[in-house]
């Protein structure tokens, strides 16, 4: 009995530890048990995700499998495509709700001040209603578009890995190396919000070589590298051979060397606000390349006009409509009006795969093709 | 400007789009979000937010960048002192034994 007593104990101690390294190392807590098809079933939101999936991976019959799911009456096939998807399913889940917990109003409303046009739209919507919505999307995009899902959970991890990981050591050391050598940091830091690189070593540069006369920051480099490659190579004998003013020269060199370059250590965004303001202001003027990828990827893309697809229905209509399967072909006023009313979607589904297919999914695509979709619904109704 | 339906927002949104200003086109989604339906306004929202999270990753990437480069500088620096030490010990030794 005492020995139970004893080994339950050290379970729960054994227990205790890994959460708290888990805690500590930033890692997510341990997978909760799988869910159960009844599970998914009872609530409504992981249902419909579950249906969206299915129709990614299974196609148009996911309804069906979906309503005899619901209904409780599941056939053999659709037991088979369960055993198949459920564990898929319940993976893709877990990953969802462990990136849910990551985005917070606090996490939504700290991106504002990195993004000048992300600030402005968190005037109009409140950070937890945009919180709600991302979570919400996220869901729906680990189902439908795995692709892009995983692109973003890495970029939550990365975020992860700038509060707890490497980059937090890289950031903690760095402040404490700058308290140790008392380095005043501000104007250094104005240096350090120049987005683009050749830019901001030219102005790294210009300022290193106002702080330590001619030559600027490619000498400096040559020099410490000088002195630390001839130390490795030289013979022998030659190294005796430094005069007392050559190394007296050295030493008040790196003094002044020491002293400058210690604030580029100084990068403490953090808790200074005017230097913060300064970095948007820098990602302002001057856009991330993806962002300017994805622009111009959407500008080489022409948006139909109105007036094109009034055009283009025009032109389907005086030469007659197929069927879906195309087989028969009915001129438009000797069809039904059921016939004329699927003879619009599917000319609208026409022209909504033609589109998506010029496009390549950046931010402006994205946009584009979702108001488009809109746009032609609200168009349906004058296909006449 | 008064918008009522998508096929303004989308006629208007392209008219500023074909003029290249991504700027100008980002403040009339912004202006107008709420005119959009409702799923729409939902893509737009999480486009905004994955752009803003790739910004974000950007400047913290290039903060670590820049303070790496110090940090192995700084390192360069502390082996340069140390060797230039070496040398003044041993030109104090070769002083004082007059060599």
């Amino acid at each position: 009995m005492a020995i139970e007593v004893y080994k339950q104990e050290q379970e729960k101690i054994k227990a205790e530890e890994e959460k708290k390294r888990r805690q500590e190392a930033g890692e997510p807590e341990e997978d909760r048990e799988p869910l159960t098809t009844a599970e998914i079933i009872a609530d409504k939101e992981k249902s419909d995700l579950l249906g969206k999936m299915l129709d990614y991976e299974v196609g148009p019959d996911s309804e069906k499998i979906m309503a005899r799911l619901k209904k409780g009456e599941p056939n053999e096939a659709d037991i088979d495509v369960l055993s198949k998807y459920r564990e898929i399913f319940d993976k893709k889940m877990q990953k969802v709700e462990n990136i849910k917990e990551e985005i917070t109003p606090d996490m939504v409303a700290e991106l504002g001040e990195h993004d000048p046009s992300f600030k402005k739209l968190l005037e109009h919507i409140d950070p937890d209603k945009l919180t709600d919505v991302v979570q919400d999307r996220l869901g729906e995009l680990a189902m439908t578009d795995p692709d892009r899902f995983n692109k973003l959970a890495k970029k939550i991890e990365k975020m992860q890995e700038f509060k707890k990981g490497d980059f937090k050591k890289l950031d903690d050391s760095v402040k404490e190396m700058c308290k140790e050598r008392n380095i005043n940091e501000d104007e250094y830091m104005k240096v350090l919000t120049i987005k683009d690189e050749k830019e901001r070593m030219k102005a790294l540069e210009t300022f290193e070589r106002n702080s330590w006369g001619e030559g600027g920051w490619g000498k400096t480099k040559r020099f410490i590298d000088s002195i630390l490659s001839n130390s490795l190579s030289e013979p022998g004998a030659q190294k005796l051979n430094w005069k007392k003013s050559e190394i007296d020269n050295a030493f008040a060199e790196l003094d002044k060397h020491k002293k400058n370059i210690g604030k580029m250590l100084a990068v403490t965004v953090k808790g200074n606000d005017d230097m913060r303001n300064a970095l948007a202001n820098a990602i302002l003027g001057k856009p991330t390349k993806n962002e300017r990828r994805g622009f111009k990827d959407a500008e080489s893309t022409p948006q139909i006009t109105e007036s094109e697809i009034l055009k283009r229905w025009e032109e389907e209509k005086a030469v007659g409509f197929f069927d879906r399967n195309g087989k028969n072909k009915k001129m438009w006023d000797k069809m039904s009006a059921l016939e004329q009313d699927k003879a619009r979607d599917y000319f609208l589904d026409d022209m909504k795969a033609e589109q998506a297919s010029k496009r390549q999914g950046g931010f402006w695509d994205t946009i584009f093709q979702a108001i488009f979709e809109s746009f032609l619904l609200e168009k349906k109704a004058s296909l006449n | 400007m008064s918008t009522t339906n998508i096929t303004d927002l989308y006629n208007k949104l392209t008219e500023i789009f074909n003029t290249g200003n991504e700027d100008a086109a980002k403040d009339f989604l912004i202006e107008h979000i709420k005119e959009f339906p409702e799923d729409v306004q939902k893509k737009i929202m999480f486009e905004f937010f994955d752009a803003a999270l790739d910004k974000k990753i950007d400047s913290e990437t290039q903060k670590a960048q820049i303070q790496k480069e110090g940090m192995d500088y700084l390192e360069k620096i502390d082996k340069a002192e140390k060797s230039i030490k070496d040398k003044q010990k041993v030109s104090k030794l070769r002083s004082f034994l007059g060599i």
